[in-house]
């Protein structure tokens, strides 16, 4: 969050590498602004502010507003990633390749940490982005998978409120669940 | 919290460093704060072995996990996998194993894909056989004495099972007997064929949550059904060759929901010539889809699919498999084919003790040799979480959950 501080409106070209920043500006397309619930404001290109299936109804409802939205269950930080995967996304609508729009993805969630992954997901939730949600649900699956019950407690923040006897007696029944899982 | 021997902090996992798998940081916020679809959506992508653990997260995880509702969702992801049984060879009386091997493991011979089932997962201890399953349940028939035989419904990982009543005819001389369930009626039934003295074929049908055995339509007689006929099931119809000379069609099937008997049609090259051989020919189900074939095999062995259900020009010589080796025979039951592997390769079952894939490409075959069992049967099989008790709800068969020790 600090930096996001220092900086108080968020484009989001921020996440753009410096050519294609080029390109958007020639071609000046059309802009919608956002404003999250840390009160943070967007610049969001209209064809990736309209993968946001609740954005879009929104303009479908009011086809010429030009007033800032408000996303009042989104933060800043996740919201520049969700960005960030959309503006990707609508380069394979136009040019579909399937295995390079797999690799995307791949690349995309490989380089989030646990924290980005977990706090997308509710965005994706709201936003309704499907694929987007697709992606982070699997990415969350694989990092789990084969772990230890302690491991994923920690993985999600999770309290464990079962009393030592019944968790014993859950682990008994299915002792060969708990055997060889990965080192955590 | 009490976290002994697992700790090895050192070891790396892909580029992700310590901190971020901790998922730690100062504005985390808990996953548990998620809306719940997100939360079934994740853990039903988890391999079954995951989400047992993960029944011990919290009380609120094992709720949702044994919830009906991620059943069903977990089981439309489940992969493809079968059920393996070591056969009993010689007159050694000790336990027959089981594992499970999920198909879609990227190396089926690793001990990662096989997943041993040790006797407490629910199975019967005296003398059993699989019928065949269907998504997730188990049908086996269960040798109490020769006067009593029964059929019981179990899921091995939920720990689950029911017992079907004896039917009150006696039964001269059984056929066989299949478990379906019906997508139109959402109900699964077990079919059973049995031959009565004067050699008529009669079939009866125990629908799950009903509780009794019912002849199908009045005492319609069935088509004859192939003693050996393998588990053809496609879209709640169960499949078998007609071998009686004196009815022309090839094929036959029961629609379980309507419980109706039905001809489907043949492959466009069979002719009524043809009859005499319907004892060689084979039905059975690759990737959802019947397909058929004959013996003998010569030096090569033709899988006819049938692409477009109810369509007989839809009949495709979709695989043919060339005999590697010259001085082999290839005898009836020699292969058959259980599943259309992600690679493209086709596993069959083989007659001698392992598991062969055939690869369509470059027409290799590989014996595979899966790990902690050998010379095996092979049933195919899609986990799932779904409670044959849930199914049967009120039902006067004898329930039990089985506690594994």
């Amino acid at each position: 969050m600090s930096s996001s501080a220092e900086n108080p409106t968020l484009t989001a070209e921020i996440t753009k590498p410096s050519t294609e920043i080029a390109t958007e500006t020639a071609q000046s397309a059309k802009k919608i602004t956002l404003k999250t619930s840390d009160d943070q404001i967007f610049e969001v290109e209209e064809s990736v502010a309209m993968e946001f299936a609740t954005v879009k109804s929104f303009f479908e409802d009011a086809p010429s507003s030009t007033d800032t939205v408000p996303l009042p269950n989104v933060p800043a930080k996740p919201f520049s990633q969700v960005i960030e995967f959309c503006k990707e996304q609508i380069k394979f609508k136009a040019n579909p390749d399937e295995t390079e729009k797999k690799r995307s993805n791949s690349e995309f969630v490989k380089e989030k940490t646990n924290e980005d992954l977990v706090e997308m997901i509710p965005v994706a939730n709201y936003l309704e982005i499907k694929d987007l949600l697709d992606v982070l649900n699997q990415a969350v699956a694989d990092r789990i998978q084969n772990r230890s019950v302690e491991y994923v407690r920690s993985f999600f923040g999770i309290d464990n409120d079962f009393t030592s006897e019944e968790e014993a007696l859950l682990r008994e029944e299915h002792a060969w669940a708990f055997e060889d899982v990965d080192e955590d | 919290m009490k976290r002994r021997n697992h700790v090895s902090p050192t070891r790396p996992r892909g580029c992700r460093d310590d901190a971020q798998t901790r998922g730690g940081g100062d504005d985390f916020r808990p996953i548990s704060a998620l809306p719940i679809q997100n939360l079934v959506d994740i853990l039903s992508r988890l391999p079954f072995k995951t989400i047992f653990s993960c029944m011990c997260v919290c009380k609120k995880w094992k709720d949702l996990i044994l919830d009906p509702e991620f059943a069903k969702l977990h089981h439309a992801r489940a992969p493809a996998s079968l059920i393996l049984r070591s056969r009993r060879h010689g007159r050694r009386r000790g336990p027959r194993s089981l594992c499970l091997l999920d198909l879609e493991a990227s190396d089926i011979c690793s001990p990662d894909a096989a997943v041993k089932f040790s006797p407490d997962f629910g199975f019967p201890s005296g003398n059993f056989e699989i019928v065949n399953t269907c998504n997730g349940l188990i049908c086996i028939r269960h040798f109490h004495s020769p006067n009593d035989i029964r059929i019981t419904i179990l899921n091995p990982l939920v720990g689950d099972s029911i017992t079907l009543p004896l039917t009150k005819k006696k039964h001269r001389s059984y056929v066989s007997s299949w478990f379906g369930h019906s997508p139109e009626t959402d109900e699964y039934k077990v079919i059973q064929f049995v031959q009565q003295p004067s050699r008529l074929m009669e079939a009866e049908i125990y629908t799950l949550g009903k509780g009794t055995w019912t002849s199908i339509h009045g005492g319609t007689l069935p088509p004859p059904v192939d003693l050996r006929c393998h588990d053809a099931f496609v879209d709640g119809c169960l499949h078998w060759i007609v071998n009686d000379p004196s009815i022309s069609e090839f094929i036959y099937c029961l629609e379980i929901g309507r419980e109706l008997f039905q001809p489907v049609p043949a492959p466009p090259h069979l002719g009524p010539d043809d009859k005499n051989r319907a004892e060689d020919m084979v039905l059975g189900v690759l990737a959802g889809r019947l397909y058929f074939f004959e013996y003998p095999l010569g030096d090569h062995f033709d899988i006819w699919v049938m692409k477009q259900y109810g369509v007989q020009d839809s009949w495709t010589k979709e695989f043919i498999l060339r005999n590697p080796s010259t001085d082999l025979i290839w005898y009836r039951d020699l292969y058959r084919p259980l599943s259309l592997l992600r690679n493209g390769e086709i596993l069959m079952a083989h007659k001698s003790k392992a598991m062969v894939s055939y690869n369509p490409e470059d027409r290799s075959f590989r014996f595979l040799k899966i790990y902690g069992i050998q010379n095996f049967e092979a049933n195919p099989y899609v986990p799932s979480f779904l409670s044959p008790r849930n199914i049967v709800n009120g039902d006067n068969t004898s329930s039990s959950n089985i506690q594994s020790r």
